[in-house]
């Protein structure tokens, strides 16, 4: 391949990335993001990036390009519909239902309770990713890719009887990587790349001004009334950030490819504004000085000053490094399966923290726990142009019973896949996947208790739902 | 004569009721400046949300005929304990004046005019209006018996205080 034609390719395959503007999540455990193409949504990602020509190793594991021997760039595009709905109820840091209480006459609460369950928290999206392996020579070859690696989405409504624990949570990463493979020999490579993404954060919720001083320490005891007016806070955040990943490929056999990947911890501090809409009341008491020059927020707590007209917010909200086992046995020249066991390092996970200037406004315990994903997959080639796949996979939550919010309402996971691949004769070198997956989700408990600073409520329900992927993909071979 | 007669019973009976009483009247002792010692004070206002404080209370002022002018009150207790602004202390003050007395039982009653507070934020305006408290004279303690209104759509939901060096006759 000469020079001039080697560009061209590659400048073909990067205006192909170069479309890609959106991204959503299609959600697996916690927040990330299943990163296959649409081959191995087909396959329940059994397998990995091992099947043959798969140029989504580029991201998944690199070292997989080192057997790829011609130009390859793929665009996909999958639209995620995620259902998640509540039942329960809600209860406020005294026990009684979560309410929209008002003061009679006599300044004595009157509480209307709050009935609404939220709505359907879940979401849909269009998450586009793309890949192109670009072999520069017989050792080496180049991939790029543009993944989603990191996302989640809940929308509750603004006044369901949830509100103190989360109205909106969004949470979207693209991510562009540049990788490098070498093969050692016919049976042996390496590879390894960088990925620079950028992070979005959106996460709005009500604050119960009057339910946190309650239970604050320098207003504690004083048993105010709860669910009094609204002041929802809403933070906006993103960052730019820095990973790398590395994997390494094995051929022990003429039929069989073993794979093991690793993508590192991603430091990402998310950095952005905070801003909360409030009724006058519940502003006055952010913002009127009443002691000393404190408000009684500051009287509540000391040190903790909000302003509701905005002020800079900062989070952590690193992305757990993972590795993966992909074998791919090739059984025929029509049936080929592969397995995957993946293991993410949730541990890292530990709170959802929003800073101010250095102080902390508040801390949201999580404590997420290490998972598994266990994932079986295959493809059956039915004629030269046409393949079927299908495939299985169990997929753990990070999450706790003791934690676990509407925010991230996540339980275990099975997929069920089906999909095809069909190459276009008219068009030599070009082809087309597309999957259809079927998340079973596991209901939930939601039985939390929020943080003293937001209202220190509790939850005592069920989160349940579902989930569908619809993948479509074009692929060209140059 | 009988009109006599009936004047002579008429200014018996005048007698007896104004002895019986006298036998009630009640007075604060000893004259003179005094202070209490640490009570606590429950209050409702809009600036709680209707929601009851609790506040360490002391109080001093002088006695004087048998009538305790009430001219310094503190508040403890921190957070919203410090927002009030009472009215009235320390001019022309708040007026205890006992009302009855029983030397048997050593309880008594007593009022407390003139109470009122205000805060500036949440706003409120307390009062002023009067409380009416019990004693007792074996413990020396001064305190309600039921939450009691004033006007602002606040209460004082009970006081009790200490006031070791006053005693009622």
């Amino acid at each position: 391949m000469n020079n001039k034609k080697q560009q061209a390719h590659a400048f073909i395959g990067l205006t192909l990335l170069g479309c890609l503007v959106a991204a959503g999540a299609a959600q697996a455990g916690g927040f990330m993001t299943p990163t296959a193409n649409t081959a191995g949504w087909g396959r329940a990602f059994g397998g990995g990036s091992m099947f043959k020509d798969d140029p989504s190793s580029a991201f998944n594991n690199p070292a997989a390009m080192a057997f790829i021997d011609k130009t390859i760039s793929q665009f996909t595009i999958n639209y995620a519909d995620i259902n998640i709905k509540y039942k329960g109820s809600a209860y406020d840091y005294s026990g009684r239902p979560m309410s929209d209480t008002t003061l009679d006459e006599n300044f004595s609460p009157v509480y209307h309770d709050r009935t609404g369950d939220g709505g359907q928290g879940g979401f849909e999206a269009w998450v586009p990713t793309g890949f192109m392996v670009i072999p520069i020579n017989d050792r080496f070859s180049f991939g790029l890719s543009q993944v989603v690696p990191m996302g989640a989405r809940t929308t509750w409504d603004p006044d369901w009887k949830g509100r103190d624990f989360a109205v909106d949570t969004r949470i979207e990463t693209v991510g562009l990587t540049a990788s490098l493979s070498f093969k050692v020999n016919d049976q042996f490579s390496v590879g390894g790349g960088t990925i620079l993404q950028h992070t979005k954060g959106f996460v709005s919720q009500n604050v119960d001004l009057y339910a946190a001083a309650a239970q604050s320490p320098g207003l504690g005891g004083i048993p105010f009334p709860a669910g009094m007016g609204h002041a929802l806070m809403r933070v906006k955040v993103d960052n730019n950030s820095l990973g790398w990943f590395a994997g390494v490929v094995w051929k022990p056999t003429e039929f069989d490819t073993l794979g093991l990947n690793y993508h590192a911890k991603i430091k990402n501090k998310l950095e952005g504004k905070y801003n909360i809409y409030a009724d006058p009341g519940s502003e006055a008491l952010m913002t009127t000085p009443v002691v000393d020059g404190k408000t009684l927020v500051e009287l509540a707590y000391p040190g903790l000053h909000l302003y509701p007209g905005g002020a800079n917010a900062t989070t952590q909200l690193d992305i757990p490094a993972n590795t993966s086992i992909d074998w791919v046995h090739q059984f025929s020249d029509r049936l080929s399966l592969g397995a995957s066991v993946t293991w993410t390092e949730w541990s890292s996970f530990k709170d959802l923290t929003l800073k101010s200037n250095g102080s902390t406004i508040v801390s949201i315990p999580y404590n997420y726990k290490n998972t598994w994903m266990y994932s079986l997959g295959g493809d059956y080639k039915l004629t030269d142009d046409l393949t079927v796949r299908a495939g299985v996979a169990f997929d753990q939550t990070p999450t706790r019973n003791s934690t676990r919010d509407p925010r991230i309402p996540d339980g275990d996971r099975t997929f069920a896949s089906l999909g095809f691949g069909y190459k276009i004769r008219a068009i030599p070198g070009l082809s087309i996947d597309g999957a259809y997956s079927r998340q079973f989700v596991e209901t939930v408990n939601l039985k939390t208790k929020n943080v003293d600073r937001l209202g220190g409520g509790s939850l005592d329900g069920k989160s349940e739902a579902k989930g569908e992927v619809v993948s479509m993909s074009a692929t060209y071979e140059f | 004569m009988k009109s006599l007669k009936t004047l002579v019973c008429a200014t018996s009976l005048a007698l007896c009721f104004g002895a019986a009483s006298m036998a009630n009247a009640a007075t604060i002792t000893p004259a003179g400046p005094f202070t209490t010692s640490a009570g606590t004070i429950v209050v409702t206002s809009p600036s709680s949300a209707g929601a009851p404080i609790t506040c360490g209370v002391t109080f001093g002022g002088t006695v004087t005929s048998g009538v305790v002018t009430i001219t310094a009150a503190t508040l403890s207790g921190g957070g919203l304990c410090g927002l009030p602004v009472l009215k009235n202390i320390p001019s022309p003050g708040w007026v205890l004046s006992a009302t009855s007395y029983d030397p048997v039982t050593k309880k008594g009653t007593a009022t407390v005019t003139n109470v009122g507070w205000t805060v500036a934020f949440p706003p409120s305006n307390c009062g002023p209006g009067t409380l009416n408290l019990v004693w007792d004279e074996v413990t020396q303690t001064l305190s309600t018996t039921s939450s009691q209104s004033l006007s602002g759509s606040c209460a004082v939901q009970s006081l009790s205080v200490k006031a070791p060096t006053l005693h009622m006759q």
